[in-house]
Protein backbone atom coordinates (compact mmCIF):
# COMPACT_ATOMS: atom_id res chain seq x y z
CA UNK A 1 0.00 0.00 0.00
CA UNK A 2 1.66 3.43 -1.10
CA UNK A 3 1.89 6.12 1.34
CA UNK A 4 3.62 8.89 0.62
CA UNK A 5 3.84 12.79 1.34
CA UNK A 6 5.02 15.43 -1.23
CA UNK A 7 7.85 18.22 -0.35
CA UNK A 8 7.69 20.84 -3.23
CA UNK A 9 8.45 24.16 -3.63
CA UNK A 10 10.92 26.68 -5.49
CA UNK A 11 14.74 25.75 -5.98
CA UNK A 12 16.61 26.34 -2.86
CA UNK A 13 13.35 26.02 -0.25
CA UNK A 14 14.76 23.45 1.38
CA UNK A 15 12.71 20.13 -0.29
CA UNK A 16 15.85 18.00 0.12
CA UNK A 17 16.74 19.07 3.31
CA UNK A 18 13.26 19.10 5.15
CA UNK A 19 13.47 15.01 3.61
CA UNK A 20 16.94 14.98 5.08
CA UNK A 21 16.23 15.70 8.60
CA UNK A 22 13.35 13.27 8.79
CA UNK A 23 14.57 10.48 6.58
CA UNK A 24 15.83 7.03 7.75
CA UNK A 25 17.67 6.68 5.11
CA UNK A 26 19.52 9.46 3.79
CA UNK A 27 18.10 10.54 0.86
CA UNK A 28 18.03 9.55 -2.80
CA UNK A 29 18.70 12.72 -4.88
CA UNK A 30 18.56 13.22 -8.56
CA UNK A 31 20.72 16.93 -8.32
CA UNK A 32 22.76 18.24 -11.42
CA UNK A 33 24.36 21.10 -12.25
CA UNK A 34 22.28 23.81 -12.42
CA UNK A 35 22.33 25.78 -15.77
CA UNK A 36 19.95 28.55 -14.41
CA UNK A 37 21.96 32.01 -13.72
CA UNK A 38 19.55 33.47 -12.46
CA UNK A 39 19.18 31.20 -9.60
CA UNK A 40 22.48 31.26 -7.46
CA UNK A 41 22.31 27.24 -6.64
CA UNK A 42 24.90 24.57 -7.44
CA UNK A 43 22.64 22.05 -8.38
CA UNK A 44 19.08 21.19 -9.13
CA UNK A 45 16.86 18.63 -8.58
CA UNK A 46 15.18 17.41 -11.96
CA UNK A 47 13.56 13.70 -11.14
CA UNK A 48 12.45 13.70 -7.44
CA UNK A 49 14.56 13.45 -3.88
CA UNK A 50 13.33 10.03 -1.71
CA UNK A 51 13.23 9.58 1.81
CA UNK A 52 11.88 6.93 3.75
CA UNK A 53 10.29 6.24 6.99
CA UNK A 54 9.69 2.91 8.31
CA UNK A 55 5.96 2.41 10.24
CA UNK A 56 5.59 -0.25 13.35
CA UNK A 57 3.57 -2.57 10.88
CA UNK A 58 6.82 -2.32 8.36
CA UNK A 59 4.42 -0.42 5.83
CA UNK A 60 6.81 2.72 4.37
CA UNK A 61 5.65 5.89 4.57
CA UNK A 62 7.93 7.50 1.16
CA UNK A 63 8.92 11.24 1.23
CA UNK A 64 8.77 12.62 -1.80
CA UNK A 65 10.24 16.12 -3.12
CA UNK A 66 9.57 17.22 -6.21
CA UNK A 67 11.67 19.56 -8.65
CA UNK A 68 10.81 23.32 -8.37
CA UNK A 69 10.79 24.46 -11.47
CA UNK A 70 7.32 24.57 -13.80
CA UNK A 71 9.22 22.86 -16.63
CA UNK A 72 9.24 19.96 -14.55
CA UNK A 73 5.00 19.81 -13.93
CA UNK A 74 4.73 16.21 -15.48
CA UNK A 75 7.07 15.51 -12.14
CA UNK A 76 4.36 16.94 -10.31
CA UNK A 77 1.30 14.96 -11.43
CA UNK A 78 3.14 11.49 -11.66
CA UNK A 79 4.72 12.42 -7.72
CA UNK A 80 1.20 13.68 -7.02
CA UNK A 81 -0.77 10.81 -7.51
CA UNK A 82 -2.35 8.86 -4.34
CA UNK A 83 -0.08 11.24 -2.32
CA UNK A 84 -1.05 11.77 0.72
CA UNK A 85 -1.06 15.51 1.18
CA UNK A 86 1.48 18.15 0.21
CA UNK A 87 4.34 20.46 2.15
CA UNK A 88 4.73 23.53 0.06
CA UNK A 89 7.95 25.00 1.26
CA UNK A 90 8.26 29.02 0.37
CA UNK A 91 11.78 30.89 0.09
CA UNK A 92 10.85 34.25 1.66
CA UNK A 93 14.25 35.63 0.11
CA UNK A 94 13.16 35.49 -3.64
CA UNK A 95 11.89 38.41 -5.16
CA UNK A 96 8.17 37.26 -5.47
CA UNK A 97 7.69 34.45 -2.94
CA UNK A 98 3.69 35.51 -3.47
CA UNK A 99 3.95 34.33 -6.78
CA UNK A 100 6.33 31.14 -6.14
CA UNK A 101 3.03 29.74 -3.83
CA UNK A 102 0.40 30.51 -6.26
CA UNK A 103 2.55 28.30 -9.26
CA UNK A 104 2.72 25.33 -6.44
CA UNK A 105 -1.10 26.30 -5.46
CA UNK A 106 -2.01 26.17 -8.74
CA UNK A 107 0.21 23.16 -10.19
CA UNK A 108 -1.18 20.98 -6.77
CA UNK A 109 -4.63 22.10 -7.04
CA UNK A 110 -6.51 18.69 -7.63
CA UNK A 111 -3.97 17.11 -4.95
CA UNK A 112 -4.66 20.08 -2.35
CA UNK A 113 -7.89 19.90 -3.10
CA UNK A 114 -9.00 16.34 -2.58
CA UNK A 115 -5.96 15.58 0.44
CA UNK A 116 -4.45 18.39 2.64
CA UNK A 117 -1.47 20.86 2.61
CA UNK A 118 0.83 22.90 4.43
CA UNK A 119 2.77 25.82 3.37
CA UNK A 120 6.05 27.01 5.34
CA UNK A 121 7.73 30.11 4.75
CA UNK A 122 11.18 30.00 4.75
CA UNK A 123 14.26 32.50 5.89
CA UNK A 124 11.48 35.11 7.57
CA UNK A 125 13.81 35.40 10.35
CA UNK A 126 16.16 37.47 7.51
CA UNK A 127 13.32 38.25 5.51
CA UNK A 128 10.06 39.50 7.13
CA UNK A 129 7.82 40.62 4.44
CA UNK A 130 6.09 39.46 2.79
CA UNK A 131 4.61 38.54 6.32
CA UNK A 132 2.28 35.64 7.15
CA UNK A 133 -0.93 37.96 6.82
CA UNK A 134 -0.30 38.39 3.09
CA UNK A 135 0.06 34.85 2.42
CA UNK A 136 -3.37 33.91 4.63
CA UNK A 137 -4.88 36.97 2.29
CA UNK A 138 -3.34 35.78 -1.24
CA UNK A 139 -4.41 31.49 0.03
CA UNK A 140 -7.55 33.18 1.03
CA UNK A 141 -8.25 34.85 -2.83
CA UNK A 142 -7.19 31.85 -4.14
CA UNK A 143 -9.81 29.58 -2.04
CA UNK A 144 -7.21 27.78 -0.70
CA UNK A 145 -7.12 27.26 3.12
CA UNK A 146 -4.33 25.42 5.29
CA UNK A 147 -2.21 26.42 7.70
CA UNK A 148 0.45 28.70 6.78
CA UNK A 149 3.65 29.23 9.24
CA UNK A 150 7.38 30.15 9.29
CA UNK A 151 9.34 27.31 9.56
CA UNK A 152 13.18 26.00 9.38
CA UNK A 153 13.67 23.11 7.67
CA UNK A 154 17.13 22.21 8.71
CA UNK A 155 15.10 21.59 12.64
CA UNK A 156 13.77 17.94 12.39
CA UNK A 157 11.34 18.82 15.00
CA UNK A 158 9.92 21.60 13.10
CA UNK A 159 9.77 19.48 9.85
CA UNK A 160 7.91 17.24 12.16
CA UNK A 161 5.62 19.57 13.38
CA UNK A 162 4.42 20.29 9.48
CA UNK A 163 3.98 16.65 9.11
CA UNK A 164 1.64 16.76 12.02
CA UNK A 165 -0.64 19.39 10.79
CA UNK A 166 -0.90 17.46 7.84
CA UNK A 167 -2.06 14.60 9.80
CA UNK A 168 -3.85 16.92 12.08
CA UNK A 169 -6.24 17.65 8.43
CA UNK A 170 -6.14 14.20 7.28
CA UNK A 171 -8.11 12.82 10.44
CA UNK A 172 -10.23 15.26 10.98
CA UNK B 1 21.96 29.57 -19.16
CA UNK B 2 25.76 29.08 -18.07
CA UNK B 3 26.76 27.43 -21.30
CA UNK B 4 29.54 28.72 -23.62
CA UNK B 5 28.77 29.53 -27.36
CA UNK B 6 31.47 27.03 -28.71
CA UNK B 7 28.94 24.22 -26.92
CA UNK B 8 25.85 25.73 -27.57
CA UNK B 9 27.27 25.77 -31.38
CA UNK B 10 28.55 22.45 -30.86
CA UNK B 11 24.52 21.36 -29.82
CA UNK B 12 23.24 22.86 -33.06
CA UNK B 13 26.07 20.97 -35.44
CA UNK B 14 25.20 17.77 -33.88
CA UNK B 15 21.21 18.08 -34.54
CA UNK B 16 21.49 18.99 -38.23
CA UNK B 17 24.00 15.85 -38.41
CA UNK B 18 21.58 13.68 -36.48
CA UNK B 19 18.79 14.95 -38.33
CA UNK B 20 20.14 14.20 -41.67
CA UNK B 21 21.89 10.68 -40.34
CA UNK B 22 19.77 8.65 -38.48
CA UNK B 23 17.26 6.52 -40.86
CA UNK B 24 13.58 7.59 -39.44
CA UNK B 25 14.61 10.17 -37.28
CA UNK B 26 11.69 12.74 -36.09
CA UNK B 27 12.98 14.69 -33.47
CA UNK B 28 16.68 15.73 -31.84
CA UNK B 29 16.90 17.52 -28.86
CA UNK B 30 20.12 18.68 -27.03
CA UNK B 31 19.21 20.11 -23.42
CA UNK B 32 21.41 20.44 -20.47
CA UNK B 33 20.86 18.31 -17.69
CA UNK B 34 18.70 20.22 -15.73
CA UNK B 35 16.00 20.65 -18.72
CA UNK B 36 16.71 23.40 -20.53
CA UNK B 37 16.77 23.08 -24.75
CA UNK B 38 19.91 23.67 -25.99
CA UNK B 39 19.52 23.13 -29.60
CA UNK B 40 16.71 21.59 -31.21
CA UNK B 41 14.65 20.56 -34.77
CA UNK B 42 11.28 18.22 -35.42
CA UNK B 43 9.11 17.30 -37.65
CA UNK B 44 6.48 18.68 -35.50
CA UNK B 45 7.43 21.32 -32.71
CA UNK B 46 4.94 19.96 -30.29
CA UNK B 47 7.35 16.74 -29.91
CA UNK B 48 9.90 18.32 -28.42
CA UNK B 49 8.27 21.27 -26.29
CA UNK B 50 8.54 18.89 -23.27
CA UNK B 51 11.59 16.74 -24.17
CA UNK B 52 14.17 18.56 -22.63
CA UNK B 53 12.84 18.62 -18.97
CA UNK B 54 11.63 14.57 -19.82
CA UNK B 55 15.27 13.56 -20.75
CA UNK B 56 16.09 15.24 -18.07
CA UNK B 57 14.69 13.67 -15.44
CA UNK B 58 14.16 10.38 -17.07
CA UNK B 59 18.08 10.97 -17.77
CA UNK B 60 18.52 11.56 -13.65
CA UNK B 61 16.65 8.14 -12.99
CA UNK B 62 18.39 5.85 -15.28
CA UNK B 63 21.72 7.28 -13.31
CA UNK B 64 19.81 5.89 -10.08
CA UNK B 65 18.87 2.91 -11.54
CA UNK B 66 22.47 2.45 -12.63
CA UNK B 67 23.71 3.43 -8.75
CA UNK B 68 21.44 0.99 -7.08
CA UNK B 69 21.75 -1.75 -9.39
CA UNK B 70 25.50 -1.59 -8.76
CA UNK B 71 26.04 -0.92 -12.33
CA UNK B 72 27.73 2.25 -12.72
CA UNK B 73 26.84 5.42 -14.25
CA UNK B 74 24.14 5.53 -16.95
CA UNK B 75 24.78 5.77 -20.67
CA UNK B 76 21.73 6.09 -22.22
CA UNK B 77 17.85 5.54 -21.56
CA UNK B 78 15.70 3.47 -24.24
CA UNK B 79 12.46 3.65 -24.60
CA UNK B 80 9.93 1.71 -26.99
CA UNK B 81 6.99 2.93 -27.91
CA UNK B 82 4.06 1.73 -29.98
CA UNK B 83 5.09 3.58 -33.26
CA UNK B 84 8.84 4.56 -32.50
CA UNK B 85 11.57 4.82 -30.20
CA UNK B 86 12.89 7.49 -28.18
CA UNK B 87 16.88 7.62 -27.15
CA UNK B 88 18.52 9.83 -24.35
CA UNK B 89 21.80 9.98 -24.25
CA UNK B 90 24.73 11.40 -21.76
CA UNK B 91 27.15 13.36 -22.74
CA UNK B 92 29.61 14.77 -20.05
CA UNK B 93 31.40 17.75 -21.32
CA UNK B 94 33.87 19.03 -18.60
CA UNK B 95 31.56 22.45 -18.15
CA UNK B 96 28.19 21.49 -18.39
CA UNK B 97 26.31 17.67 -18.47
CA UNK B 98 24.04 17.43 -21.77
CA UNK B 99 21.42 15.09 -23.00
CA UNK B 100 21.17 14.19 -26.38
CA UNK B 101 17.30 13.03 -27.16
CA UNK B 102 16.90 11.21 -30.44
CA UNK B 103 12.87 10.53 -31.42
CA UNK B 104 12.72 8.05 -34.55
CA UNK B 105 9.52 6.27 -35.81
CA UNK B 106 9.22 2.55 -36.28
CA UNK B 107 11.02 2.24 -39.35
CA UNK B 108 14.21 3.18 -37.58
CA UNK B 109 17.24 0.89 -37.16
CA UNK B 110 17.90 1.06 -33.46
CA UNK B 111 21.17 0.04 -33.95
CA UNK B 112 22.04 2.61 -36.78
CA UNK B 113 20.64 5.75 -34.62
CA UNK B 114 22.36 4.48 -31.62
CA UNK B 115 25.97 4.47 -33.27
CA UNK B 116 25.03 8.10 -34.91
CA UNK B 117 24.14 9.25 -31.50
CA UNK B 118 27.12 7.97 -29.31
CA UNK B 119 29.11 9.73 -32.23
CA UNK B 120 27.45 13.13 -31.30
CA UNK B 121 27.79 12.76 -28.22
CA UNK B 122 31.46 12.12 -28.04
CA UNK B 123 31.64 15.26 -30.44
CA UNK B 124 29.79 17.12 -27.63
CA UNK B 125 32.12 15.94 -24.73
CA UNK B 126 35.35 17.46 -26.95
CA UNK B 127 32.93 20.72 -28.24
CA UNK C 1 -2.25 52.55 39.88
CA UNK C 2 -0.27 50.37 37.75
CA UNK C 3 -0.92 47.21 39.59
CA UNK C 4 0.85 44.26 37.90
CA UNK C 5 -1.59 41.84 35.75
CA UNK C 6 -2.12 39.57 38.31
CA UNK C 7 -4.46 37.01 35.78
CA UNK C 8 -2.09 34.33 34.24
CA UNK C 9 -1.62 35.20 30.43
CA UNK C 10 -3.33 32.66 29.11
CA UNK C 11 -6.50 34.13 30.90
CA UNK C 12 -6.43 37.57 29.95
CA UNK C 13 -9.09 38.77 27.88
CA UNK C 14 -7.74 39.01 24.03
CA UNK C 15 -8.62 42.59 22.67
CA UNK C 16 -7.97 43.38 19.76
CA UNK C 17 -7.15 46.83 18.00
CA UNK C 18 -7.02 48.39 14.39
CA UNK C 19 -5.30 51.07 13.22
CA UNK C 20 -6.63 53.43 10.57
CA UNK C 21 -4.79 56.99 9.37
CA UNK C 22 -1.49 56.96 10.86
CA UNK C 23 1.85 57.30 9.18
CA UNK C 24 3.62 53.89 8.49
CA UNK C 25 6.10 54.58 10.35
CA UNK C 26 3.73 55.58 13.51
CA UNK C 27 2.12 52.55 13.06
CA UNK C 28 4.68 50.35 13.14
CA UNK C 29 5.90 52.42 16.11
CA UNK C 30 2.52 52.05 17.79
CA UNK C 31 2.40 48.02 17.39
CA UNK C 32 6.02 47.57 18.60
CA UNK C 33 4.72 49.59 21.99
CA UNK C 34 1.89 47.66 22.20
CA UNK C 35 4.25 43.89 22.02
CA UNK C 36 6.47 45.38 24.12
CA UNK C 37 3.96 46.44 26.71
CA UNK C 38 2.30 42.83 26.18
CA UNK C 39 3.49 41.80 30.05
CA UNK C 40 2.69 44.49 31.40
CA UNK C 41 -1.03 45.35 30.27
CA UNK C 42 -4.26 43.67 31.88
CA UNK C 43 -5.40 42.64 28.68
CA UNK C 44 -3.39 40.86 25.52
CA UNK C 45 -4.08 43.66 22.26
CA UNK C 46 -3.65 41.85 18.95
CA UNK C 47 -3.82 43.89 15.53
CA UNK C 48 -6.27 43.05 13.47
CA UNK C 49 -7.59 45.31 9.98
CA UNK C 50 -10.96 46.00 10.94
CA UNK C 51 -13.86 45.26 13.01
CA UNK C 52 -11.20 45.43 16.33
CA UNK C 53 -11.99 45.77 19.71
CA UNK C 54 -10.33 49.76 19.52
CA UNK C 55 -9.73 51.85 16.81
CA UNK C 56 -6.17 53.81 16.91
CA UNK C 57 -6.45 56.93 14.55
CA UNK C 58 -4.54 59.41 13.21
CA UNK C 59 -5.32 63.13 14.27
CA UNK C 60 -5.69 63.58 10.57
CA UNK C 61 -8.97 61.02 10.33
CA UNK C 62 -12.51 62.97 10.20
CA UNK C 63 -14.12 62.67 13.48
CA UNK C 64 -16.90 60.01 13.57
CA UNK C 65 -20.16 60.85 12.49
CA UNK C 66 -22.71 62.02 15.08
CA UNK C 67 -24.54 58.74 14.44
CA UNK C 68 -22.11 56.03 16.01
CA UNK C 69 -24.72 54.35 17.94
CA UNK C 70 -24.40 55.28 21.17
CA UNK C 71 -25.16 51.60 22.52
CA UNK C 72 -22.58 50.02 20.54
CA UNK C 73 -19.39 52.24 20.61
CA UNK C 74 -15.84 51.06 19.47
CA UNK C 75 -13.72 53.48 21.68
CA UNK C 76 -11.36 55.60 19.45
CA UNK C 77 -8.10 56.22 20.55
CA UNK C 78 -6.38 59.38 18.48
CA UNK C 79 -2.87 59.69 18.53
CA UNK C 80 -0.77 62.82 17.16
CA UNK C 81 0.03 66.14 17.26
CA UNK C 82 -4.15 67.41 18.20
CA UNK C 83 -6.11 66.01 20.18
CA UNK C 84 -9.63 65.88 18.70
CA UNK C 85 -12.82 67.65 20.69
CA UNK C 86 -13.19 64.72 22.69
CA UNK C 87 -12.38 60.88 23.08
CA UNK C 88 -9.08 59.52 24.44
CA UNK C 89 -5.81 60.84 23.32
CA UNK C 90 -2.00 60.10 22.93
CA UNK C 91 0.26 62.73 21.99
CA UNK C 92 3.17 61.51 19.97
CA UNK C 93 6.03 60.79 20.25
CA UNK C 94 4.33 58.03 22.23
CA UNK C 95 5.61 57.43 25.98
CA UNK C 96 5.43 53.58 26.66
CA UNK C 97 3.89 54.69 30.26
CA UNK C 98 1.22 56.50 28.77
CA UNK C 99 0.33 53.60 25.96
CA UNK C 100 0.46 51.26 28.79
CA UNK C 101 -1.72 53.19 31.35
CA UNK C 102 -4.19 54.12 28.52
CA UNK C 103 -4.38 50.89 26.95
CA UNK C 104 -5.58 49.38 30.34
CA UNK C 105 -8.03 51.97 31.05
CA UNK C 106 -9.95 51.47 27.25
CA UNK C 107 -9.15 47.52 27.90
CA UNK C 108 -11.15 47.68 31.07
CA UNK C 109 -13.94 49.19 29.24
CA UNK C 110 -14.29 47.21 26.40
CA UNK C 111 -13.70 44.32 28.81
CA UNK C 112 -16.75 45.60 30.91
CA UNK C 113 -18.77 46.04 28.30
CA UNK C 114 -18.37 42.90 26.64
CA UNK C 115 -19.48 41.59 30.19
CA UNK C 116 -22.48 42.79 29.62
CA UNK C 117 -23.07 41.66 26.01
CA UNK C 118 -21.82 38.25 27.50
CA UNK C 119 -24.80 36.52 28.58
CA UNK C 120 -26.43 37.61 25.75
CA UNK C 121 -23.83 36.33 23.62
CA UNK C 122 -23.08 33.40 25.74
CA UNK C 123 -26.85 32.34 25.29
CA UNK C 124 -26.85 32.92 21.85
CA UNK C 125 -23.90 30.36 21.92
CA UNK C 126 -25.54 27.77 23.72
CA UNK C 127 -28.26 27.64 21.42
CA UNK C 128 -25.84 27.38 18.51
CA UNK C 129 -23.92 24.79 20.19
CA UNK C 130 -27.40 22.91 21.06
CA UNK C 131 -28.48 23.08 17.20
CA UNK C 132 -24.82 21.83 16.80
CA UNK C 133 -24.26 24.78 14.94
CA UNK C 134 -20.48 24.39 12.86
CA UNK C 135 -18.08 26.94 12.33
CA UNK C 136 -16.21 27.34 8.99
CA UNK C 137 -12.94 29.02 8.88
CA UNK C 138 -12.95 31.97 6.42
CA UNK C 139 -8.89 32.20 6.09
CA UNK C 140 -6.02 31.30 7.76
CA UNK C 141 -6.04 33.11 11.22
CA UNK C 142 -3.15 36.08 11.75
CA UNK C 143 -0.22 34.45 13.61
CA UNK C 144 -1.27 36.55 16.97
CA UNK C 145 -4.38 34.38 17.35
CA UNK C 146 -2.17 31.73 17.34
CA UNK C 147 -0.78 31.45 20.46
CA UNK C 148 -0.66 28.08 21.36
CA UNK C 149 0.11 24.72 19.95
CA UNK C 150 -3.45 24.08 20.96
CA UNK C 151 -4.83 26.93 18.64
CA UNK C 152 -2.43 26.22 15.89
CA UNK C 153 -4.18 22.39 15.88
CA UNK C 154 -7.75 23.63 16.20
CA UNK C 155 -7.02 26.12 13.37
CA UNK C 156 -5.82 23.33 11.34
CA UNK C 157 -8.87 21.10 11.84
CA UNK C 158 -10.97 23.93 11.04
CA UNK C 159 -8.95 24.52 8.31
CA UNK C 160 -9.80 20.89 6.84
CA UNK C 161 -13.63 21.13 7.71
CA UNK C 162 -16.11 23.17 9.66
CA UNK C 163 -17.19 21.81 12.83
CA UNK C 164 -19.47 22.12 15.48
CA UNK C 165 -17.90 22.57 19.16
CA UNK C 166 -18.37 19.22 20.16
CA UNK C 167 -16.51 18.11 16.94
CA UNK C 168 -13.52 20.39 17.75
CA UNK C 169 -13.32 19.13 20.99
CA UNK C 170 -13.74 15.34 20.18
CA UNK C 171 -10.83 15.65 17.45
CA UNK C 172 -8.43 17.52 19.84
CA UNK C 173 -6.94 17.74 22.84
CA UNK C 174 -8.86 20.70 24.30
CA UNK C 175 -11.74 21.84 26.97
CA UNK C 176 -15.22 22.65 25.85
CA UNK C 177 -14.26 26.46 27.18
CA UNK C 178 -10.95 26.62 25.04
CA UNK C 179 -13.00 25.19 22.13
CA UNK C 180 -15.76 27.80 22.48
CA UNK C 181 -12.79 31.02 23.77
CA UNK C 182 -10.60 30.33 20.37
CA UNK C 183 -13.91 30.22 17.97
CA UNK C 184 -14.74 33.52 19.81
CA UNK C 185 -11.95 34.88 19.18
CA UNK C 186 -11.85 33.95 15.31
CA UNK C 187 -15.20 35.04 14.92
CA UNK C 188 -14.23 38.75 16.67
CA UNK C 189 -11.50 38.67 14.21
CA UNK C 190 -13.65 37.67 10.99
CA UNK C 191 -11.37 34.51 10.39
CA UNK C 192 -14.24 32.03 11.02
CA UNK C 193 -18.12 32.09 9.96
CA UNK C 194 -21.57 29.77 11.35
CA UNK C 195 -22.83 27.82 9.19
CA UNK C 196 -25.96 26.54 8.92
CA UNK C 197 -26.29 23.25 11.70
CA UNK C 198 -25.28 20.22 9.77
CA UNK C 199 -22.62 20.09 7.22
CA UNK C 200 -24.84 21.10 4.54
CA UNK C 201 -26.18 24.84 4.94
CA UNK C 202 -24.12 27.30 4.52
CA UNK C 203 -26.40 30.32 5.45
CA UNK C 204 -24.25 32.87 7.91
CA UNK C 205 -25.46 33.31 11.86
CA UNK C 206 -28.10 36.11 11.74
CA UNK C 207 -27.48 37.41 15.27
CA UNK C 208 -26.32 40.86 15.46
CA UNK C 209 -23.06 40.75 16.67
CA UNK C 210 -21.67 38.56 14.27
CA UNK C 211 -19.65 40.23 11.33
CA UNK C 212 -20.25 39.55 7.42
CA UNK C 213 -16.33 38.75 7.17
CA UNK C 214 -17.39 37.61 3.57
CA UNK C 215 -17.97 41.22 2.61
CA UNK C 216 -15.06 43.21 3.95
CA UNK C 217 -12.18 40.91 2.91
CA UNK C 218 -13.44 38.93 0.08
CA UNK C 219 -12.41 40.04 -3.24
CA UNK C 220 -16.07 39.34 -4.28
CA UNK C 221 -15.11 36.35 -5.99
CA UNK C 222 -17.29 33.85 -3.76
CA UNK C 223 -16.86 31.16 -5.92
CA UNK C 224 -13.79 29.45 -3.85
CA UNK C 225 -16.12 29.67 -0.46
CA UNK C 226 -19.42 29.13 -1.78
CA UNK C 227 -18.50 24.92 -2.81
CA UNK C 228 -19.31 22.66 0.20
CA UNK C 229 -15.60 20.85 0.74
CA UNK C 230 -15.06 18.10 -1.34
CA UNK C 231 -15.31 14.83 0.10
CA UNK C 232 -11.73 13.54 1.32
CA UNK C 233 -10.00 11.10 0.02
CA UNK C 234 -10.38 7.93 2.28
CA UNK C 235 -7.55 7.22 4.63
CA UNK C 236 -7.01 3.94 6.11
CA UNK C 237 -7.37 4.75 10.06
CA UNK C 238 -4.95 3.00 11.68
CA UNK C 239 -2.15 4.55 9.15
CA UNK C 240 -2.38 7.84 10.14
CA UNK C 241 -1.58 6.40 13.51
CA UNK C 242 1.63 4.51 12.91
CA UNK C 243 2.64 7.84 11.35
CA UNK C 244 2.27 10.10 14.14
CA UNK C 245 3.74 6.99 16.29
CA UNK C 246 6.69 6.55 13.78
CA UNK C 247 7.50 10.41 14.18
CA UNK C 248 7.16 10.60 18.14
CA UNK C 249 3.93 12.66 18.19
CA UNK C 250 1.52 11.99 20.90
CA UNK C 251 -1.73 10.81 19.47
CA UNK C 252 -4.81 13.54 19.16
CA UNK C 253 -7.96 13.22 20.46
CA UNK C 254 -9.30 14.14 23.55
CA UNK C 255 -8.53 13.76 26.93
CA UNK C 256 -9.30 10.41 28.30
Amino acid sequence: MEHKILFTGTMGAGKTTAIAAVSEIPPVRTEVRNSDTSVAKATTTVGLDYGELTLDNGEKLRLYGTPGQMRFDFMWRILARGALGLVVLVDNSRPDPLADLEVYLDGFAELIEKTACVVAVGRMETHSEPGLEAYAQRMQDKGVLCPVLPANVTDPQQVVQLLELLLIQLEA
Amino acid sequence: MNIAPRIKDAAETVVDTLMREIKGVKAVVIATEDGLELAARAENTAQVARMSAIASSLAALGAVAGEESGLGQCENVAIETALGHILMLQARHEEAGLIVSVVTGKDAVIGQALYFSKQATLALQRA
Amino acid sequence: MNTPATAPRARRPLLSFSVEGLPARDELLFKSLVRLLDHRTHQHWAWQVEDADLRVVGDRLPAPPEKEPADNPVPLLTIGETPPPRGPFLRLPLHADALEAMLNRLGALVVHARELGLAAASRRRNEQAAHGEEYRLLRWPSATLLDSTLRMKLATLLASRPASLQALQQRSNASAQECADFISVLERAGFVASSGGGATGFANSRAPESIWPDSHISTGNDAPHAAPPAPRANVEPGLLARIRSRLGLLSSGPRT
